[in-house]
């Protein structure tokens, strides 16, 4: 049950930095460095 | 030994007790690191923003405006601060500004009318001339995301304008959710702008002169 609940916290917060990668930029007003990772 | 609690050590913390239990590669990790950065830097932004309103009694009018701003900002960019401090304290200051206008500025319709059809006006020109305005850390590449991201934002402003209208037809006096939203998107709109650039690189390098650090 918790490896699920951690696999479902994965998924979210890698949707979450996907979508701010195809977004103009953060919500606030501080764009942080983006890993190589995710621009490649 | 003295820990230094910086955002890192706290994001650490979080991708060991995920790796505690699964596997992951250094993608993910990295992927994963940046998604709980963002998390923890939206929560420091947002708490200094709302624990002041909250105190002033603002709430509800600071929690529009930063709402308001964030769903054009995601699509429209906008001018940066240096840090996630900065951010912090420069959203707080600017939005329980903000948040005081609808509490002590009390307007009637024919005036807020006006005013939203400026802010609509402006947003239209701001968006058109500058956005999607991206940052060095975060350049916008190609011709097709500019465009689609400069279409989201006049979609965003359209949206807003269409919910502003109806409210305007059908309530009899202005409400804390249209004055406090004009004042979001206005302020997000500004933010897109040559001046708004200057504007907040200015007050970030005061805030950087306030707290000794280097300009």
């Amino acid at each position: 049950m918790k490896k699920r609940l951690l696999q479902a916290a994965i998924t979210l917060l890698t949707f979450l930095a996907l979508s701010n990668i195809a977004s103009a930029t953060s919500v606030m007003g501080y764009q942080p460095e983006i890993p190589q990772e995710l621009l490649d | 030994m003295n820990k230094a609690f910086t955002i890192d050590y706290y994001i650490n913390k979080v991708l060991d007790f995920f790796k505690g239990y699964m596997d992951i590669d250094k993608k993910q990790n990295a992927v994963l690191s940046y998604a709980i950065r963002l998390v923890i830097n939206s929560i420091i932004a947002y708490s200094m923003a709302l624990i002041p309103a909250l105190i002033f009694g603002n709430f509800n009018n600071v929690l529009i405006i930063t709402l308001t701003f964030a769903a054009l900002r995601v699509f429209s960019g906008g001018a940066h601060n240096s840090s996630i401090l900065n951010c912090s304290i420069n959203g707080a200051i600017i939005s329980n500004i903000l948040g005081f206008l609808p509490k002590y500025l009390v307007l009637n319709k024919s005036i807020m009318f006006s005013i939203i059809i400026f802010t609509f006006l402006f947003s239209l020109w701001a968006i058109g001339k500058y956005a999607p305005a991206d940052t060095p850390s975060k350049p916008i590449t190609t011709k097709a995301k500019r465009q689609v991201l400069r279409r989201n934002s006049f979609v965003v402003v359209c949206i807003w304008c269409f919910i502003s209208i109806v409210w305007f037809i059908k309530a009899s006096h202005v409400t804390t959710y249209i004055y406090a939203s004009t004042l979001g998107i206005l302020w997000q709109s500004f933010t897109v702008t040559t001046s708004g650039y200057k504007l907040y690189s200015v007050a970030d390098k005061a805030l950087l002169y306030f707290r000794r650090e280097e300009i």
